[in-house]
């Protein structure tokens, strides 16, 4: 009995003493990619600023005792072009070089948190905005220009070699394609024989998760996410309700709550009780379910 | 001190000291631990630290001279880490079955060891993990009759998943009930 006592007592040790040595928040960058396609041939979607700018004041807020860093890449249209507008593009090239640069400038104890507001395609891809100012996404054939589009392997590559912890909030169609099936974990979202799956899981040769890497989206990968379709002052269904987890007010423009603990976790709960449209597809084609990545890990934002 | 009296009493009036009890029984384990994990990934410490809850249920056990062989189910509360940085490990609620096998080595100590496997669901995110578990450990026999046994249990157990290995010690109590057959001749 004390031999047991004596293997277990220094393991215990061990294990407490590894949290008890001092890990300093170091900074946080935010990065808001929002795009309205407003005076474009595509569909526009004027909520998406409202998501951008907000979600920058709030984090801004939220981390408040910290050393922030926002930077807002967001496309309002071209009907009201500048150079500072023009500095702000979320180009292909634009949003590639900004991640890759806070990706290699950033520490293991600093936190990257990239936030996308605007449309997705069937298989995750982000569409973003053209270079010229003619508003001229499509080609003549009517697809969408290849060269606007920022897949789901291009985004997920550029952030490989990222030492930071890294939340990607993505309030897109079909954003759900950025959880990748990887690591020891399914999704149970929608899934009848989740015994089965998890076992196959267990068997299969699945690479190790990014445990750096956290990704919430709007919905699942195989569906639409929405916004209101009129409104005076509007958010992305997913982004009100992200907003209204950290504690954001959109009336009075600050945050009125302040929680003790936020979690990616915990936020996920939140937008899925709070998110005002249904998870299922119970009461038509209007719902979305918001997904978040599998793994042991989870991100801890604020804990007081 | 009167408490501690009047509860020594209460065990001898219900366990009288008799034969030490065999046949088939049922079993209902309580225990709490402490969960340390190491990962396979690469992670800022080496261990993290959490705690949990192991309730188990034997419906099919039989117990020989010195031998006990049960099948078991039952549920596994996890928590989350203590928080490092950023990061956490997540807190999950597992269903469990096991096959244990114990051993008496004296009149009050068994060394069992056990096999299980598990689903786990992590805590507030529809997400799930399947994984298996081995355990050694030592019983001490507490009080006994001939319907009832009650035990310490000091399980030490190795959580194998597929992203982490887990070491659980913990300690717990452990109580079989050997039912009275009844009408036969």
């Amino acid at each position: 009995m004390k031999t047991l006592l004596w293997l277990i007592l220094p393991l215990l040790l061990l294990s407490v003493g590894c949290e008890l040595t001092s890990a300093p928040h170091g900074r946080i960058v935010h990065l808001a990619i929002a795009l309205s396609y407003r005076g474009s041939d595509v569909q526009s979607l004027p909520a998406a600023i409202n998501d951008g700018e907000e979600l920058a004041l709030a984090f801004g807020d939220l981390f408040c005792d910290r050393l922030v860093i926002g930077q807002q890449l967001i496309w309002d249209g071209d009907g009201h072009a500048s150079e500072t507008a023009d500095l702000c593009r979320p180009t292909k090239e634009a949003v590639i070089s900004h991640i890759a640069l806070w990706v290699a400038a950033l520490d293991s104890n600093d936190l990257l948190i990239i936030s996308y507001s605007g449309h997705g395609l069937e298989d995750g891809s982000l569409v973003l905005a053209p270079e010229s100012h003619d508003g001229a996404l499509l080609l003549e054939d009517g697809t969408l220009n290849p060269l606007l589009i920022l897949t789901v392997e291009e985004l997920l590559s550029l952030l490989v070699p990222a030492r930071a912890a890294t939340l990607l909030l993505l309030d897109s169609c079909y954003s759900g394609n950025f959880i990748t099936p990887t690591g020891s974990s399914i999704s149970t979202i929608g899934t009848t024989e989740i015994f089965a799956a998890a076992w196959r899981r267990y068997a299969s040769g699945a690479t190790p998760s990014n445990c750096r890497l956290f990704v919430l989206g709007a919905t699942t990968a195989d569906h639409t996410s929405f916004e209101p379709l009129a409104g005076s002052h509007t958010h992305g269904y997913f982004t009100r309700a992200l907003l209204e987890g950290l504690g954001w007010d959109c009336t009075q423009q600050r945050l009125t709550v302040r929680r003790p603990l936020i979690t990616a976790d915990w936020l996920y709960a939140y937008i899925l009780a709070n998110q005002r449209l249904p998870s299922t597809s119970e009461g038509g084609t209007w719902y979305q379910h918001p997904t978040i990545g599998g793994g042991p890990m989870e991100l801890v934002l604020i804990k007081r | 001190m009167k408490r501690i009296a009047a509860l020594a009493i209460l065990v001898g009036i219900l366990m009288p000291l008799s034969a030490n009890p065999t046949g088939q029984y049922y079993a209902l384990s309580l225990s709490l631990f402490p969960y340390m994990t190491i990962p396979h990934y690469q992670d800022e410490i080496p261990m993290r630290t959490a705690a949990g809850t192991e309730v188990m249920v034997g419906a099919l056990g039989y117990r020989f001279a010195v031998h006990d062989v049960s099948l078991e189910v039952g549920y596994l509360g996890t928590t989350a880490s203590i928080t490092h940085g950023f990061y956490r490990t997540r807190g999950f609620d597992s269903v469990k079955v096991a096959l244990r096998w114990a051993y008496q080595m004296k009149e009050n100590l068994s060394l069992f060891t056990a096999l299980g496997t598990e689903i786990n669901f992590y805590r507030n995110v529809d997400s799930a993990f399947a994984s298996f578990s081995t355990a050694v450990g030592a019983e001490v026999q507490l009080a006994y009759n001939s319907s009832y046994r009650l035990s310490l249990i000091f399980p030490l157990t190795i959580h194998l998943r597929k992203e982490i290995t887990a070491i659980q010690s913990a300690v717990g109590l452990r109580y079989q009930i050997f039912p009275t057959l009844r009408g036969g001749r």
